[in-house]
């Protein structure tokens, strides 16, 4: 028997098993389906979905400070305010506080794939009526882009819209009271960039601004919100750039926040230690301002630190903060003056400085002793011409002592000669001229120390002679070095004959305080002099400041060993020529255990002793009474204006007629005019 | 024949079961419904100042509401229903009619689908969707002729689906009109008429209702959308697009429960028609595959039910009801994974709504109805005393 169920045929059933198969190949698809959308295309989606549900908003990442060598802050960051637009609500209090209709404006929008006019409300119109009130009474210009702010309004109603305005604190508060009752407009605060002493040491920090295209995005893909852009700002920045953070926040459809999904800290950078000493350099930047032009080093002959480098005319670091203005800019770039260049570690003609060399290479080669005793009157004649002492009646039968205490050319022209030129290049070489120092600023010169090789290359149609080497010796003629170089020289006789690269950057430590990077003072050479020779040189050095051209510089209590120089060079201006001479005064002090070596170098001086000596003097009384405790006042530093001071209009009947003349494109003077 | 009686004899545990299992799964949809929903409605408060629970607590109402009515239909022999199917075919015409009534007639997107009884919104075609069930199931289970023309009663069926589909597509409902046409097809089918009849009136009636959909501009307009989707993601194609990166963004695992972010009102109608990509979005992979998996398993159960009732009426109904319920499933699905053009039906014993969700638990209770009233055979505790019947086969 069946027992199947009456009534329905068997067709029936295979209809609805049919019916049955129909429903699982459907839903057999609808899984195939949801198994590619939700594994294989899941991804895309993914990130489909975050782009429009999430709103990063970038905190920027405050710059790690530039410390001095005893933690004094010279580079650090201050609070920066800008005002905050919060569009939706400015929007939603309008007819509120107007008592009126918000005004609308036809925008085209892409609906639906068509372009349609939809009626927005005007937020350029709404945000000006509230708003230029406001800053008609704080004096603020503030120029907004109607469009960029209809779409900012469009897209993210609810994220502030960022008034890129540098407010003062006195304009804050005044802003506080002003916008007393508009919901809407608020005030926020960024990190930025400070220089606390203004101009202080400003060719050493340098300053940053707004990343250029190539570098908006650190090697590690990071967005940067500013870069170094000069001096150790730039050369560390890898270093000081912090970290920035961000808020990603949780939005719906309509742009409003919901929550905010995650929140990173932005992190301060890394901090930088200088071996600058701001009180030093505060009291060297002080005394070099009584001049126009010029620069001043002063290293620890010990180490090679710079505890200060000094530079007239500077600028101020803060102007370029948050961005410079066309004006201020304008002023720096056509100065004549050129206030942005770094004369520390421009070259010049050394003058007489360079006869510390030329009688170490003499000493050393053998080719006088302290003891040779040399005539030297007021003129000899070299190949053929007539070469001048700066004294008219020259100085008799003298040695090295004497040669270097009154600075006679006659004397270190035959020294020179009889060391030759070979040698003197040695030694220069030796000493660190001619190349560069390696210190991380830019701009440095590497100077230029003559001799047969190079003359062969730059003037292959000139022969080196004995008037060339006469010319290096009283440090005239092609000779070029650089204040840092010479400091750094006279460093070495001080310390006894150690030639140390120069130091600027002690060291990096992270935010906590750890120290991440300790630099190491480095030897360049060892000048490699018998000492009873280097303790002649220095000895006459003393006698510099003690009884000779450089009795300017003598201080209470203390023993300042130096040298003077004045090359003579000269300057166009406004068409015409003037003679613009080069004071140098180098020296190191106290004489019996050098802490100090030190450059002064002044532009349009009357003399190295006249000019540069009383410069060096205050620089020393200065330091000296650091020593004792007396720290000077630190205040900002507004830049340092140069001029033109001291120039004296040239004639021919000035020049040097006694001497060979220089190629054509050798600017700098050919007398070497001492005390 | 032979086959036939092994295969009922071996299957007779699976009928046992097949009731209880029905109502199981129909359980657990409603309880993941009910999470879905919770997850789902948050958005509200955040926004609307609405509370979490007045939708919620609404929902409720009408899940007891419906879990009534799932027992009284299923309490109430099927027989006496159809004997009063024209009556109740009569009463949701009115009911359609009503909707247009203004101040009892509720109009939401231009389309006058609902009626306002007490602060609720009612949907008429879902519950005529039983009536008509019921009234094809009554004129068409004892048709002895098979045929279309005029006084047969596959005619009668026709003008009496005709003027539903036309209020219908008059209310702007294009789906409902689809599923009611669909009903009828699928009783011809049932009603053993040929398939060289049932293949042309379906292919035409599908063509009727895409030449109606292209004549109403915003049906077009979606229709079209859905033709070229990647050039339209803003507009018209916008739901499917946002519920394709919802699911999508959900992947294997899911964004854990209530974590959505579509639901903050990216994906429009996400508590109704579009809550399954939401729960896709939430739970991943796993748990749409578990729906999918519930639904087929429902529509399998309701299918064997409706194969085993004990006359032909149980079996027009119990397949009729489970076919709705089927392709409004298929339908939703569909549209949200962007298989089909977007048409709104809500996911049976899921989203939210009412009407809907009536309808498919009184589907239930009529099946469980069916299901008791299987014949002796097919029960366990009867199979030795065998009361035989005569096969008509």
């Amino acid at each position: 028997m069946t027992s199947t169920p009456p009534g329905i045929r068997h067709s029936v059933r295979l209809r609805i098993s049919l019916l049955a198969l129909v429903v699982i190949v459907a839903m057999g698809i609808l899984l195939s389906r949801l198994w590619i959308l939700q594994i294989y295309e899941g991804k895309a989606y993914a990130s489909k979905l975050r782009n429009q549900t999430t709103i990063s908003l970038r905190l920027a990442g405050a710059r790690g400070p530039i410390l001095d060598k005893n933690g004094v802050g010279l580079a650090e960051n201050r609070a920066m305010f800008e005002i905050d637009l919060y569009l939706d609500e400015l929007v939603r209090d309008f007819p509120r506080r107007h008592k009126g209709k918000t005004p609308r404006i036809e925008v085209q929008r892409m609906m639906g794939g068509n372009v349609v006019l939809r009626k927005e409300p005007d937020i350029y119109k709404i945000v000006m009526t509230d708003l230029a009130p406001i800053l008609k009474a704080l004096r603020l210009a503030v120029k907004l882009d109607p469009k960029e702010l209809q779409r900012h309004y469009f897209t993210s109603p609810s994220v502030p819209y960022s008034l890129r305005t540098d407010l003062d604190y006195a304009t804050v508060a005044r802003f506080e009271e002003q916008n007393l009752g508009v919901p809407g407009i608020d005030i926020a605060v960024k990190p930025i960039r400070y220089y606390n002493y203004g101009a202080l040491a400003s060719h050493v920090i340098g300053y940053v601004a707004a990343p250029d295209d190539k570098e908006k995005v650190s090697p590690d893909g990071i967005a940067l919100d500013m870069v170094g852009k000069w001096g150790i700002e730039r050369y560390m920045d890898g270093q000081l750039q912090g970290k920035p953070g961000g808020r990603i926040l949780k939005v719906n459809y309509r742009g409003y926040i919901v929550n905010e999904e995650s929140y990173i800290p932005p992190q301060l950078g890394d901090c930088v230690y200088l071996s600058l000493d701001t009180r030093i350099q505060y009291i060297v930047e002080t005394a070099l301002r009584s001049v126009g032009r010029g620069a001043a080093v002063v290293v620890d002959p010990n180490t090679g630190d710079i505890l200060a480098m000094c530079s007239v005319p500077n600028f101020d670091p803060n102007d370029f903060i948050p961005k410079i203005s066309q004006e201020n800019w304008q002023k720096l770039t056509t100065d004549p003056t050129n206030p942005l260049v770094n004369r520390a570690i421009s070259s010049y003609p050394p003058g007489s400085t360079f006869k510390l060399l030329i009688a170490l290479a003499a000493l050393k080669s053998g080719a006088i002793t302290p003891k040779t005793v040399i005539n030297s009157p007021a003129a000899i004649d070299i190949g053929g011409h007539l070469f001048h002492d700066w004294t008219k009646t020259g100085r008799g039968n003298i040695t090295l002592y004497d040669g270097i205490r009154y600075s006679c050319n006659t004397f270190f022209y035959q020294v020179g000669i009889r060391t030759g030129i070979q040698n003197i290049e040695q030694m220069a070489n030796v000493a660190g001229f001619g190349q560069l120092t390696g210190i991380p600023l830019p701009g440095e010169s590497p100077g230029i120390v003559p001799g047969p090789e190079w003359m062969k290359q730059k003037y292959p149609m000139e022969r080196w002679s004995t008037a060339h080497t006469a010319n290096v010796s009283i440090g005239q003629g092609f000779l070029q070095v650089t204040p840092l170089q010479m400091a750094l020289f006279v460093a070495a006789i001080a310390n006894g004959g150690t030639l140390f690269y120069p130091r600027i950057v002690q060291g990096v430590s992270n935010n906590k305080g750890e120290i991440k990077i300790a630099v190491p003072s480095r030897v360049h050479s060892q000048l490699d002099v018998n000492p009873q020779d280097l303790e002649a040189i220095k000895s006459a050095m003393l006698g510099v400041v003690e009884e000779g051209t450089g009795a300017n510089a003598k201080i209470e209590a203390i023993k300042v060993a130096g040298k003077t120089g004045s090359a003579q060079a000269t300057k166009k201006l406004n068409g015409k020529l003037y003679k613009d001479t080069r004071a140098w005064f180098v020296g190191f002090a106290p004489y019996e255990s050098p802490r100090y070596a030190f450059c002064i170098l002044v532009e349009g001086g009357v003399s190295g002793g006249a000019t540069a000596a009383p410069i060096a003097k205050k620089i020393l009384e200065g330091i000296f009474e650091i020593e004792k405790g007396h720290n000077p006042t630190l205040t900002y530093l507004k830049p340092a204006i140069g001029n033109f001071n001291g120039l004296t209009e040239f004639t021919k009947e000035q020049s040097g007629s006694s001497q060979p003349k220089p190629p054509p494109d050798n600017q700098s003077g050919q007398n070497d005019d001492d005390d | 024949m032979q086959e036939l009686d092994l295969f009922y004899q071996k299957t007779k545990k699976i009928n046992q079961f097949s009731g209880y299992l029905l109502v199981a799964i129909a359980l657990t949809l409603l309880s993941i419904g009910i999470v879905a929903l919770f997850s789902a409605s948050g958005k509200f408060v955040l926004e609307k100042e609405s509370q979490i629970s007045s939708l919620m607590l609404r929902q409720f109402l009408w899940i007891a509401i419906g879990l009534f009515s799932c027992l009284i239909f299923s309490l109430i022999d099927y027989h006496k229903l159809l004997q009063l199917s024209s009556w109740l075919l009569i009463l949701g015409f009115f009911l359609l009619i009503l909707c247009f009534v203004p101040g009892i007639g509720h109009k939401v997107h231009g389309s006058s689908r609902w009626i306002s009884v007490g602060g609720f919104n009612v949907e008429p075609s879902e519950f005529s969707k039983i009536f008509i069930s019921l009234f094809f199931t009554r004129i068409l289970s004892n048709a002895k002729k098979k045929s279309l023309f005029y006084m047969s009663p596959f005619f009668t069926a026709f003008v009496t689906v005709g003027l539903f589909v036309s209020l219908l597509i008059i209310s702007g409902d294009l789906g409902s009109s689809l599923l009611y046409f669909m009903v009828f097809v699928l009783f011809l089918y049932l009603g053993g008429i040929s398939l060289k009849w049932i293949l042309p009136i379906l292919g035409s009636g599908i063509l009727f209702v895409f030449i109606v959909a292209l004549l109403m501009p915003e049906r077009r307009s979606r229709l079209l959308a859905f033709l070229a989707m990647d050039q339209d993601k803003e507009g018209k194609s916008y739901q499917v697009w946002q519920s394709l990166i919802a699911l999508g963004s959900g992947g294997i695992s899911g964004l854990g429960l209530g974590n959505s972010r579509q639901k903050m009102f990216y994906l429009p109608e996400s508590t109704t028609d579009f809550i399954f990509p939401i729960i896709g979005e939430e739970l991943g992979l796993w748990a749409t595959l578990l729906i999918v998996g519930l639904y087929l398993s429902f529509i399998l159960t309701a299918g064997w039910i409706s194969l085993f009732a004990p006359d032909k009426e149980g079996l027009m109904i119990g397949t009729s009801l489970t076919s709705l319920i089927g392709m409004q499933t298929l339908a939703n699905l569909g549209v949200v994974t962007g298989l089909l053009p977007n048409k709104g039906f809500p996911l049976p014993f899921i989203s939210y709504g009412g009407s809907n969700l009536v309808f498919c638990l009184m589907s239930v209770g009529l099946l469980l109805n069916i299901h008791r009233q299987r014949p002796p055979e097919f029960r366990i505790k009867v199979e030795e005393k065998g009361a035989q019947r005569s096969i008509n086969l």
